[in-house]
């Protein structure tokens, strides 16, 4: 295979590498705008809503995010690759950053979007004769580009919305469930003997619980229905793999003369987990990261489907619980029940082709001759 | 005739895996395994692969904890040295120089820690001049190795570079094992003179183990003979493997090729 | 009139081609082997021996292609024979090739000789009668020295140097012509070297296998059975002659460091004089150089070296080859 493009990849290239510009400057706009309105609040004492707090607070923390992952992989890409300079890197990686661009650039904009639109939640209302009505189940129209649902709320608006929640409740719990992960996966075989036994004890049988069954009984004994009980039933049963495969990599990193090297340096124990093995766990981490991402949303989506989710917050999972118990299918409203099952497709194929493409790179087993 | 000074002593060093619940399988690591290495000598430890060289080696490190037997070096046992104060004494080089390193880190946090882990601070400009100087010494030139991850460089430079480690440290014995094994022939020369001139320069006493019975007999004073965790010989370098005197030892040097003799094949 | 041509290759050039470039890995190299020799082909890591072998089977792996050259084997030019005849005629009738770490072939699940009936079921295209296969093994391995009850045993229930034994008789089973053996002995012990290498020679002499060529890096190994040693340097050959002639008198600068760089066993006594290392490392071939590769770290280089490849030359009392300017 050699460096030579064809014509649609450039042009694959040229359109991700446009989108990736035209988010980062709306991005900015958006910040400003955040700026603006922080300054109205500290110096006019207008006050901001809670939504638009907490939709700062969620962006600043997506750009963290999303600048230390871009910052390790760029490390890791250079130190694969030696001598080679940016533009080659590109060049040879194109899967993988047109995939990765893709997926960021939606985010972006969907959090920009979700940052600029009204609230979901507001009824729409139409005049029949003279009585007023909510206006539901209309068609599209060039008031509402995706016609309105059962309650009379925007379609529209509410897939946004929906994308924007599902996304960061992914996120959310992402991040969380790698981070004990990574706790339970490298304490335990680091340290060894007993510890290292009840950490796999309890690993083995979280893994091992029936979810559905679970999610059952605890639908019946709490009366509160929120997205945080969602959040973490899902994160308790989605941390025990990663935690199994990280322990095994931990395992075979042990052994390794560089861990020796470090003892023999007089390094304490706990030092070298953090600095010598977790390292060396990245580009694992990574993947698991974004798998757990798509995981998350698609588990939320079928709690929500069946009804033992919560209707406080839009999700996709939620406007899927609509279509199915309004019947949006059977009476054929498919501008109802075609956008958010299309969208979670399209989100989930999204994150699989990030994480193939990523592990072509990270597992060099799996590298492309 | 004046006493040498004992550096390492080894008195009756055994070790036994057990493994299983019920019916206790045993595999003997090393057994009964007593030697000595004085100031300023290299000795062998010659077997081949599964007679226990390791073992010894990973006890006398402390990194694998004895079942029986003592280790004394400088005639106090081990076990009562803090584990710091004992490895700014006693250092290692393993075999595979790839491994040895970190490959998430550039290659000169290895010496930035070494540097570190000696007794006294240096002021930065100190440091790298010592640094400079310690490369000088093995035998790499400073600009074309700094800086680089291990991937970008071969299995001798990674190898010297561990040495130049040693040579911060300071240690009074180095245990080296299987250091050539995993370098091209025609590398491998300049590891095993540069253990001569530290030996003679630093006066560093070194374990040298090895499967390679010419490379032994090049670089060492003594030698130790072990088979499936037994000594089964040991003495001066001339004596062992001129006039050796077990049967294995006999067989073992008969099967070893050589440049200087054709095998009767017959 | 009896060809003793076993094996010749002409002008042989292979790289291996993928994201990183193109490494010049095999560059130009012509040799002969005759009847009844037993070659070595010798020369550090990375100076092309293994890729010359896979080259030489005719079915390279991918990254590496072949680019030029002719590779005849006993009348049969391998590279313009279709696949299917390669595989079930040349590949284990002519040629027996035994790779590097064989010894890991073996199917951890199978017994060795229920391994052997799938061989030969992939090679014949037909499936063997069990009796008669069994018969035919079961000789093979008692002509070659192995005892009938390793062929009832699992590969875990080998020691290393047995299941190599096994693997150079399974490559021997249709009796090639030429055996092709790349670094047998370098994962096992000393005492089982000697028992792999004695299994080789009585091969040969019990005339089973005609010719072998034998790649190693390891000189002493090659002496002990080798009568002719070929000397590979970053892709080309460097010195082709007699094993003993070489080692004794060796031509070539970088033939003379290596001798000198080898700590051998000398029974008796330490040998005089110090082992001299040769400095820097051997060139990266993805930038193939125009003159001598050897000439960076060559102690009497001269200008032209880096300027042209030096062809063969035949030294004044040598009757063989050597690739050096000064020979001129």
């Amino acid at each position: 295979m050699n460096l030579k493009l064809k014509s649609k990849d450039c042009i694959l290239l040229v359109f991700s590498i446009i989108l990736l510009v035209f988010s980062v400057i709306i991005l900015v706009f958006s910040v400003i705008i955040l700026v603006f309105s922080v300054i109205k609040y500290v110096v006019f004492g207008i006050t901001i809503s809670r939504a638009t707090i907490g939709l700062i607070i969620i962006i600043i923390d997506f750009l963290c995010v999303t600048t230390v992952i871009i910052y390790f992989l760029s490390k890791y890409i250079n130190r694969c690759l030696g001598k080679y300079k940016f533009w080659n890197t590109l060049k040879t990686y194109r899967r993988q950053v047109i995939t990765i661009s893709i997926l960021f650039t939606t985010i972006f904009v969907i959090l920009i979007l979700s940052a600029i639109s009204p609230h979901p939640l507001t009824i729409y209302y139409k005049y029949i004769g003279t009585i007023r009505v909510p206006d539901d189940r209309s068609p599209p129209s060039l008031d509402h580009l995706l016609g309105t649902n059962d309650y009379g709320y925007d379609q529209l608006i509410c897939l946004i919305h929906a994308m924007k929640n599902s996304i960061l409740f992914g996120f959310f719990v992402g991040s969380v469930c790698v981070a004990i992960a990574i706790f339970m996966g490298v304490i335990g075989p680091y340290i060894g003997g007993v510890v290292d036994d009840i950490f796999s004890f309890i690993t083995n049988i979280a893994l091992a619980f029936p979810v559905i069954p679970f999610i059952l009984l605890l639908n019946t004994m709490i009366k509160v229905r929120s997205m945080m009980v969602v959040a973490i039933v899902i994160t308790i049963f989605n941390w025990p793999w990663a935690a199994r495969a990280i322990r095994s990599e931990v395992l075979s990193l042990k052994e390794r003369n560089f861990v020796k090297l470090a003892k023999v340096t007089g390094e304490g124990k706990l030092r070298i987990a953090f600095f010598e093995i977790v390292p060396n766990l990245f580009s694992y981490i990574f993947l698991v990261f974004i798998i757990i991402i798509g995981v998350a949303i698609i588990i939320e989506a079928g709690i929500a489907m069946i009804g033992l989710g919560q209707q406080e917050i839009v999700t996709l999972g939620v406007m899927l619980y609509w279509s199915q118990t309004f019947g949006h299918v059977i009476r054929n409203y498919y501008f109802l029940w075609l956008p958010p099952g299309l969208i979670l497709t399209i989100f989930i194929v999204m994150i699989y082709l990030v994480h193939s493409s990523m592990s072509q790179i990270f597992n060099p087993k799996l590298r492309e001759k | 005739m004046k006493e040498q000074k004992k550096v390492l002593k080894i008195e009756n060093l055994t070790k036994i895996y057990t493994s299983g619940l019920f019916q206790h399988k045993e595999i003997i690591g090393a057994q009964d395994v007593s030697f000595s290495i004085n100031k300023g000598e290299i000795v062998s430890l010659v077997g081949e692969s599964g007679s226990g060289k390791t073992t010894v080696a990973n006890m006398i490190l402390r990194l694998i904890k004895p079942t029986s037997g003592h280790v004394y070096f400088n005639g106090a046992d081990i076990t009562n040295i803090k584990k710091k104060d004992y490895y700014r004494q006693v250092q290692v080089i393993f075999q595979d120089p790839f491994s040895s390193y970190n490959y998430f880190y550039k290659i000169d946090r290895v010496l930035k820690k070494a540097i570190n882990f000696r007794i006294g601070s240096l002021s930065r400009i100190e440091k790298n001049r010592v640094v400079t100087d310690t490369l000088v010494q093995v035998g790499i030139n400073a600009e074309e190795v700094l800086n680089r991850y291990p991937h970008q460089l071969s299995g001798g430079q990674l190898q010297r570079f561990l040495l130049a480690r040693i040579l911060l440290i300071k240690p009074s014995l180095l245990i080296a094992d299987e250091p050539t094994s995993m370098i091209d022939a025609s590398s491998r020369a300049d590891i095993l003179n540069l253990l001569g001139i530290l030996r003679k320069e630093e006066g560093f006493s070194v374990l040298f183990i090895t499967h390679d019975i010419g490379q032994a007999q090049y670089v060492s004073d003594r030698v130790i003979v072990m088979e499936k965790g037994i000594i089964v010989e040991k003495g001066l370098t001339e004596d062992v493997f001129l006039n050796p005197s077990h049967p294995y030892t006999k067989n073992l040097l008969a099967s070893v090729p050589s440049l200087y003799r054709q095998w009767d094949l017959s | 009139m009896i060809d003793d041509t076993i094996l010749e290759v002409n002008n042989l050039r292979g790289y291996y081609k993928g994201t990183f470039g193109t490494v010049y890995a095999v560059d130009d190299v012509s040799f002969k082997v005759n009847r009844g020799e037993i070659v070595a082909i010798a020369g550090e890591s990375g100076c092309g021996k293994s890729t010359l072998i896979e080259l030489i089977t005719g079915i390279p792996r991918p990254l590496l292609h072949y680019e030029e050259g002719s590779i005849v084997v006993k009348g049969v030019d391998i590279y313009k024979t279709d696949k299917e005849t390669l595989r079930s005629e040349v590949l284990c009738k002519i040629l027996g090739i035994v790779p590097q770490a064989a010894l890991n072939s073996l199917n951890p699940v199978k017994k060795v000789k229920n391994f052997i009936y799938d061989v030969m079921r992939e090679r014949t295209g037909r499936k063997p009668d069990k009796k008669e296969v069994n018969r035919f093994i079961t000789d093979h391995f008692e002509a070659i020295g192995l005892e009938e009850s390793v062929l009832n045993l699992y590969p875990h229930e080998l020691s290393g140097g047995m299941k190599q034994r096994t693997v150079i008789g399974i490559a021997t089973l249709w009796n090639p012509k030429l055996l092709i053996v790349d670094e047998p002995t370098s994962a096992l012990d000393v005492t089982t070297q000697k028992l792999v290498i004695k299994m080789l020679m009585d091969l040969k002499k019990k005339d089973i296998i005609g010719t072998i060529l034998y790649i190693s890096h390891d000189l002493p190994t090659l002496k002990q059975i080798c009568s002719r040693c070929i000397i590979m340097y970053a892709g080309k050959i460097v010195e082709d002659g007699e094993m003993d002639d070489i080692i004794k008198d060796a031509q070539h600068p970088y033939t003379k460091g290596l001798i000198s760089s080898i700590a051998s066993f000398n029974p008796d006594g330490s040998p005089e004089g110090e082992l001299v290392c040769i400095p820097g490392q051997p060139p990266d071939l993805r930038f193939a150089p125009t003159g001598c590769r050897f000439y960076p770290r060559c102690p009497e280089r001269m200008p032209i070296c880096e300027k042209n490849y030096p062809p063969f030359f035949f030294p004044k009392s040598k009757e063989r080859p050597v690739a050096c300017w000064l020979f001129k």
